[in-house]
């Protein structure tokens, strides 16, 4: 088959527009297909109230914490230490920074430095599903508890 | 040209743009650098602020356990551009180059209150320590040096390396402020000109001579990021270059700082007043794995047995070396580790503390570098500026050892009383002690 000049012409452009408007495309949807990078986790599920006796303090790695349950209700705080933000270690009835040496006691008072604030406090609460969950970005009030079935 | 032809490159040349974007993007720039084209996404917990500098600096060493990576990140110390991929994006901003803790920008870098620029009175005052140190002044020498050939009255400071004030000082033989010496030194006599010519390399602001066995870093990584004989690195970023010196070894901070770092800035030869030059000591090996009594230290000089077997950081405390906070005109007035220190005299034992605030420093500082297990109740020795030497620890029977604090080596501490020695209390210089008990190379 002869290509005249004119249909060769004619069929590159074609072909360049093809390519570039397929190239366009592929661009056009990688933009709008790309995803960010979460934002860092708040809330932490982490199961059903019977799953913790009473009496117990159960580390949650994921959420930098330790939920407590005791006889009035679930509690919860935050391992990030209050100096410069180390997650701090069980150690004896306590925590500890191995960081910088920090030591809290179980309630997360300081007992010695160099923090001088308290371990946070963070809220305790269950979604409808009755499942409790941890979020570290709400501080909780002094002697707050959770009871489940209370929200 | 015809409009068809026209048309027809346009086309060619928008489709050739379109697929040099497509490769660009399948393969960005810093691929070539880090290995991979997806970016690595750390965010600290300390700022809260995304950084991707671990997609190129994959590998390199946690800086200390004080300062996780996952909580420090690299932006807060290291300055730079955080979102920035590009090589030199990235490292636009960079504080100190590679080096945070160099002297000029070092409040920048380590300050703030809860970290190394805090109050005095809770021992968090560590940079205006270091910058009125005479390790950092100079203003020993300087003085020294002006009052020598005349330019000054008498040896107390009045210059350094940069001016410093001192707003409150604390000791008899702190000044309230020094000028700088380069905006005078032009009127002083030609041998303080010269001096000041050839001799500025011996303080922390300073870049090291470039030969190997001076090399360290500024600031105070001059100190607590130890260097290779050569300095180079040797850690395991691949994007650090491993052929220059002018780097630590790896990438660290530690308090555990070896003798050999010492020995970059303090054995390594002398002044001649009378040229000003200085003179290199021919007889040091050319590694760090030398013998130390036969290959490192003064010929001429004597030591004792612990002044070989341990490092210079078993014994000369922080407040030693760093400073006290006040600008002194001589090393010798914030130098108080005598032998006594340790060993008592016929007299007396040692001085010592027992621990009992649980905020106690010697407690922080063993933290830091944990070759001993103190806790409250241990009795440990102190200076006479009452100073802990955290690593020197009282026994159940009375003994006393000491701990390398880079060897983690135990060695008993023999005390004076009860001994044979029959020094007398008041003469406890160290002439005295080395005069029966130095040790002359095997």
């Amino acid at each position: 088959m002869q290509l005249s000049r004119e249909g060769f012409l004619r069929l590159a452009t074609r072909a360049a527009l093809w390519l570039t408007g397929g190239a366009s495309l592929v661009g056009l949807l990688q933009y709008l297909s790309y995803e960010t990078d979460p934002p860092p986790q708040s809330i932490f599920p982490i199961g059903q109230p019977d799953a913790y006796r009473v009496g117990t303090a159960t580390v949650i790695p994921g959420a930098r914490a330790v939920l407590y349950r005791e006889n009035d209700g679930f509690w919860a705080v935050s391992l990030v230490c209050s100096h410069l933000g180390c997650t701090t270690e069980e150690e004896g009835s306590g925590y500890r920074c191995p960081c910088h040496g920090s030591r809290y006691d179980r309630q997360g008072r300081v007992l010695n430095g160099p923090a001088k604030q308290p371990l946070k406090a963070v809220w305790v609460d269950e979604d409808g599903e009755g499942d409790l969950a941890i979020d570290i970005s709400r501080e909780a009030p002094a002697g707050y508890r959770f009871v489940p079935g209370s929200a | 040209m015809s409009t068809r032809w026209s048309l027809g490159l346009a086309s060619l040349g928008l489709a050739l743009a379109v697929g040099a974007a497509s490769m660009r993007q399948a393969g960005p720039a810093y691929a070539r650098y880090a290995g991979r084209t997806q970016p690595v996404r750390l965010i600290p917990s300390l700022t809260g602020e995304p950084e991707y500098c671990l997609t190129c600096h994959q590998g390199i060493e946690e800086i200390s356990a004080a300062h996780p990576v996952d909580v420090f990140g690299c932006v807060r110390c290291h300055g730079g551009n955080a979102l920035s991929l590009d090589v030199d994006g990235a490292h636009e901003g960079l504080l100190g180059g590679g080096n945070p803790s160099d002297f000029s920008v070092v409040e920048d870098a380590c300050g703030g209150g809860d970290c190394h620029s805090g109050p005095a009175e809770e021992n968090r005052d560590h940079i205006a320590r270091s910058l009125t140190s005479i390790q950092s002044t100079y203003a020993g020498a300087i003085a020294s040096v002006r009052y020598t050939f005349g330019a000054q009255p008498d040896p107390t400071a009045r210059y350094g390396i940069q001016a410093v004030d001192d707003p409150l000082v604390t000791t008899d033989t702190g000044v309230a402020s020094i000028a700088a010496f380069a905006d005078i030194v032009d009127g002083d006599p030609p041998a303080v000109q010269r001096f000041a010519a050839a001799c500025m390399t011996c303080h922390l602001e300073s870049e090291p001579r470039p030969d190997a066995g001076y090399q360290r870093l500024t600031g105070c990584a001059a100190c607590h990021s130890p260097s290779n004989f050569d300095g180079t690195y040797a850690g395991d970023d691949p994007n650090v270059g491993r052929d220059g010196a002018g780097h630590a070894a790896v990438h660290r901070v530690t308090t555990a700082i070896p003798y050999m770092q010492c020995d970059a800035c303090h054995n390594r030869g002398n002044y001649d007043l009378v040229t000003m030059t200085f003179h290199e000591r021919t007889d040091l090996p050319t590694d760090r794995r030398a013998s130390r009594i036969q290959d490192y230290y003064q010929p001429i000089a004597q030591f004792t047995k612990c002044e070989w077997e341990l490092d210079c950081v078993d014994c000369h405390t922080s407040g030693e070396v760093m400073g006290d906070g006040d600008l002194h005109s001589s090393q010798s007035e914030v130098r108080y580790i005598l032998c006594s220190t340790c060993h008592g005299t016929s007299d007396a034992g040692p001085r010592t503390m027992t621990i009992t605030d649980p905020n106690d420093l010697a407690l922080r500082r063993a933290h830091l570098n944990p070759v001993v297990d103190l806790s409250v109740g241990d009795t440990v020795v102190v200076t006479s500026r009452g100073e802990a030497l955290w690593n020197v620890i009282e026994q159940p029977d009375g003994t006393f050892v000491v701990v390398g604090k880079v060897t983690q080596m135990r060695y008993d501490v023999p005390l004076v009383k009860g001994s044979e020695c029959e020094q007398n209390p008041d003469e406890q210089g160290s002439s005295d002690c080395h005069a029966c008990h130095a040790i002359e190379p095997p």
